[in-house]
């Protein structure tokens, strides 16, 4: 029947080709179904993944709006603001404990770093006199053994003593050898102030130190000149007028502590409350419903007490927080002493001249630029304290502003949870920045290069090399960021040849300099291939045209060729940018993950990616918490999404122009 | 159009100057063209206007050309005189080497590295332009080109003419108007642009974009203009435009064309050359040519017997 159709169909002029069908499907129309499906599929994706971030973040809001509503209630907010105070008059004094010990470092100089060498030095060394000093050890320990024998047999007692001096005068000849060996540049990356007068000393005392196997006097002495310099810095008068300032700045944190201390406690408690009535007739309705489902009557009877007892009815918040109210003048008056006695504190610290490190004078300015700030700041949250009251209501807007303008992003914190995206963002677009600013003059002049000006050799090797670095695992970048990378940043920013370069030198090996580096290392693949694209559809016309009215080679890549693509080499930045700012494992691994908004680029800090990752984990499905992580990501989706349109544009209006 | 007036401040003689000052001419040095006076322009310019009509400008001798380092030859021993100040039309059936040749004029066939000359020489104005010393840059600024296909930069109109200029780094924005206004003049364009010089060059008509094409190259002040099939991408009339154009410029430039059409070359063209296969089969004046060809694969070719 079939055999017959088919042939009968084929007998049809202009009929239909006959072969493969299923349910009338022809084989051409059964991969345009398949395609057309896979296409499908992939817009149906899209939509699903912006519908799934949206569904769990769109909690976030209400839920956000409740916990703060708690706070003010509670009356945290009121003392936090006395806590703001604090902190900032805190700062002051940290920064002035900070100074004594820079600036003795930096008059000391060499000595205070001696003893560090010394033991750097006797460590290196030792690890390589292992062998040696066992053998010495075995050595004494026989002749221990014949001294001890009963009776004791004196050819055996001088034998056991002569490889005593044998292996002494080998292990003393093998340390001699040894710390020949060992590089000195390590060392004076170490210390760039010690000498070579101190480091012979150093080698004699570490060889004496390493036979007998005790601190040498050269160490003592060295402790002791250290201890006596250090006394006569201490003693001069601006070290001390400085300690003098520290005091006046500590004295007046006491009394101000205690008073946060008693209301934090009220504060604590009222929070207690209110979570617990901010829940109760959940609790309520689940008891009640249990006893619904209660099998026995005995059961029953006593889930309805249970839920009974549960009571919904709201605290009264005039009554908790009257004690905060009544608190202000108690306030006022450690405030009065907190700013009377930073102010005299201020006047008293000694002046930037006075100091001669770098680091130190750095911090006396600090504090000169925080103390100016400080008295506006005092009096703006006291004002604050007085208008205070736990009847206003938190807006839906200022759960959003507290996301998005939020400074502060504390989790799981037994006193108040803030979800403030804005350290994150920050942390996230700065590095994003500063890879790309490295990235884009490598990846473009690079694809320049190979575009236009290699040879068909160097475009053979040059090419597939650049586009390999996109193969390698993020992870295993992160490694290289955590092992090599951060601490060669670290250790060569403190050459004085780079110090020009603003906000050297680098003072840890994780910060957004080492990731930047590395994600920009990651982008340049990404940039290099697409602007290469770019400048391979600048037509060719353009060149011969350029040529023929007698430019140049350079000229005619410069002023026609890159202007002609300037839009496509745009587009490719804005796409590599994209791809950095969405990624996570160096950024997780190599920035430090402070959460905090970074000063400079040297600072260590979170990221949105970053911390999604790391929290995500342990997070209770549905919680606050969890529906924060989950706007961080929708944030970061729509920051990608934008950059892509961007981008597309861009290359749009590129290809309308040729 | 004003051509006298023009050459007077040509910004770009180092070729003609050589050539027609020494004639066994020492290596330029090939000075930044801005920081010639132009006073000593002015008198070498004078050298050549007064020189008799009919010069001969290019003398191409015993050329043979190869694009595969010399295993085929694509050119075979041409050789012909291009006089100065007329129009010469390159004709020959597709693959016969006119554009080849045309391309060597200007040295745009070292763009491709297997190409090389197995034999003969090209002399512009006396100077043999493939000698060591000669620089292909100060060559293609005396011999200009206008491609088969317009390819005006993704630039203004304005930008697109001064660009010859700018990169020889005239920057006086007085001068570059004046160049801009006098060489759209040149290439029939003032009247349908100046309100919008700011505009992209991609907005303008084909037979615009091609006449733009025709203003940049006449910008840089060259001696020759070779023009690579112009018309051909082009409507009847935008044609007839260019075509009214280059009878023009013949005025004040030595003009080279290959061309597809019979019918071009014979309107135009005051001495045509016929080429086939890679050899030059009959040159003579376009006359001639067109009424009474010496060689019979002329006639037949002419004739539309083939090709």
């Amino acid at each position: 029947m079939s055999l017959s159709q088919r042939s009968s169909q084929k007998n049809i002029p202009f009929g239909k080709p006959s072969g493969f069908r299923i349910l009338g499907i022809g084989k051409q129309e059964a991969i345009k179904y398949f395609f057309g499906g896979n296409a499908t599929l992939a817009v149906i994706l899209i939509f699903l993944i912006v519908g799934f971030l949206a569904y769990h973040a769109w909690n976030f809001l209400p839920q956000y709006q409740k916990s703060l509503t708690l706070y003010r209630l509670s009356g945290q907010e009121f003392t936090d603001y006395a806590s703001d105070q604090l902190t900032a008059q805190k700062e002051l004094s940290s920064l002035a404990s900070q100074i004594p010990a820079y600036e003795l470092k930096h008059r000391l100089g060499a000595l205070y770093d001696l003893e560090a060498v010394h033991s750097d030095f006797k460590n290196k060394a030792q690890k390589e006199l292992i062998a040696e000093r066992k053998q010495l050890q075995r050595a004494k320990s026989n002749l221990t053994k014949h001294q001890a024998k009963e009776p004791p047999i004196q050819a055996d007692i001088d034998a056991a003593k002569r490889r005593v001096t044998e292996s002494t005068a080998n292990l003393k000849k093998r340390a001699v050898m040894v710390l020949d060996g060992i590089d000195y540049s390590d060392l004076e990356n170490k210390s760039l102030v010690t000498d070579d007068a101190y480091l012979t000393d150093i080698r004699a005392s570490v060889t004496a130190n390493i036979i007998s196997g005790k601190t040498s006097d050269f160490i003592q002495a060295i402790r002791q000149t250290e201890a006596e310099k250090t006394a006569a810095i201490q003693a001069l008068p601006h070290m001390q007028q400085l300690a003098k300032a520290r005091s006046m700045l500590l004295a007046p944190q006491k009394p101000f502590n205690n008073y946060l201390k008693k209301y934090r406690l009220i504060a604590s408690d009222n929070k207690g409350q209110a979570e617990t009535h901010s829940n109760a007739a959940e609790r309520k309705k689940a008891q009640l419903t249990k006893a619904e489902l209660a099998t026995t009557d005995q059961q029953r009877k006593i889930d309805l007490i249970k839920a009974e007892r549960i009571l919904t009815e709201s605290p009264d918040y005039d009554k908790l927080n009257h004690p905060l109210y009544s608190s202000l003048d108690e306030h006022l008056l450690v405030q009065k002493t907190l700013t009377q006695q930073t102010k005299e504190a201020l006047a008293a610290m000694p002046t930037v001249s006075d100091f001669e490190g770098g680091k130190a004078q750095e911090r006396i300015q600090k504090i000169t630029i925080l103390g100016e700030a400080f008295f506006p700041l005092i009096e703006a949250k006291r004002k604050k304290m007085e208008s205070w009251t736990h009847k206003e209501p938190v807006t839906i807007g200022q759960a959003l502003s507290g996301f998005f303008m939020g400074t502060q992003w504390v989790s799981n914190s037994s006193w108040q949870d803030f979800y403030g995206v804005l350290p994150l963002l920050a942390g996230s677009s700065l590095v994003a920045l500063v890879a790309i600013a490295i990235a884009v003059p490598f990846a473009v002049g690079g694809a320049i290069y190979v575009n236009r000006l290699s040879s068909p050799f160097e475009q053979r090797w040059i090419k597939p090399i650049i586009e390999f670095i996109g193969a390698i695992p993020s992870i295993v970048m992160a490694f290289l960021g955590v092992v090599v990378v951060g601490a060669l940043i670290q250790e060569h920013s403190q050459n004085p040849l780079v110090s020009w370069i603003p906000s050297f030198p680098v003072e840890q090996d994780k910060t957004i300099l080492t990731a930047g580096i590395l994600l920009a290392l990651m982008s340049v693949p990404t940039v290099f291939t697409l602007a290469e694209d770019a400048l391979n559809n600048v037509p060719k016309a353009y060149k011969e045209a350029a040529l023929a009215l007698g430019s140049t080679h350079l000229q005619t890549v410069l002023k026609v060729i890159l202007p002609s693509c300037a839009s496509g080499i745009i587009a490719a930045v804005l796409l590599g940018f994209g791809r950095i700012i969405g990624e996570t494992m160096v950024v997780l691994l190599v920035m430090g993950g402070r959460i905090a908004i970074p000063s400079s680029v040297s600072d260590p800090a979170h990221s949105m990616t970053g911390i999604m990752a790391q929290e995500i984990g342990e997070v209770e499905q549905g919680s606050l918490h969890w529906s924060a992580l989950f706007m961080v990501g929708l944030l970061l989706f729509v920051i990608a999404l934008t950059l892509n349109y961007i981008a597309q544009t861009t290359l749009k209006r590129l290809s309308k122009h040729s | 159009m004003n051509s006298q007036h023009t050459h007077s401040i040509d910004p770009t003689a180092n070729l003609s100057g050589q050539a027609v000052a020494t004639p066994e001419p020492e290596p330029p040095k090939a000075p930044p063209r801005k920081s010639q006076p132009p006073s000593t322009r002015t008198a070498m310019q004078t050298s050549i206007q007064n020189s008799p009509e009919g010069k001969t400008m290019i003398e191409i001798d015993d050329l043979s050309f190869s694009y595969d380092n010399g295993k085929t030859n694509t050119l075979h021993n041409i050789s012909l005189d291009i006089p100065e100040k007329q129009v010469t039309a390159f004709i020959g059936p597709s693959g016969c080497g006119k554009s080849t040749l045309l391309r060597c004029l200007n040295r745009m066939n070292d763009l491709v590295d297997t190409s090389c000359i197995t034999n003969g020489k090209i002399k512009i104005m006396g100077q043999d332009i493939n000698a060591k010393h000669v620089s292909p840059i100060e060559l293609r600024k005396q011999v200009g080109m206008v491609f088969q296909k317009y390819n005006p930069f993704p630039k203004s109109i304005y930008d697109n003419v001064a660009y010859g200029l700018r990169i020889q780094g005239i920057k006086k924005k007085s001068v570059l108007d004046e160049s801009v206004e006098r060489s759209l003049h040149g290439a029939a364009l003032w009247d349908e642009v100046k309100d919008r010089l700011k505009d992209s060059a991609l907005g303008l008509s084909g037979g615009q974009q091609q006449r733009l094409c025709i203003a940049r190259t006449i910008a840089v002040r060259p001696k020759v203009i070779l023009m690579d099939e112009p018309c051909s991408a082009l409507d009847p009339i935008a044609t007839a435009k260019v075509e009214e154009l280059m009878l023009e410029l013949r005025k004040d430039f030595t003009i080279v064309i290959v061309t597809h059409s019979m019918q071009q070359a014979s309107r135009i063209s005051d001495r045509t050359a016929f080429f086939y296969i890679g050899e030059l089969i009959e040159y003579d004046n376009t006359a001639n040519i067109f009424t009474n060809p010496s060689v019979k694969q002329t006639e037949d070719y002419i004739s539309g017997r083939f090709g």
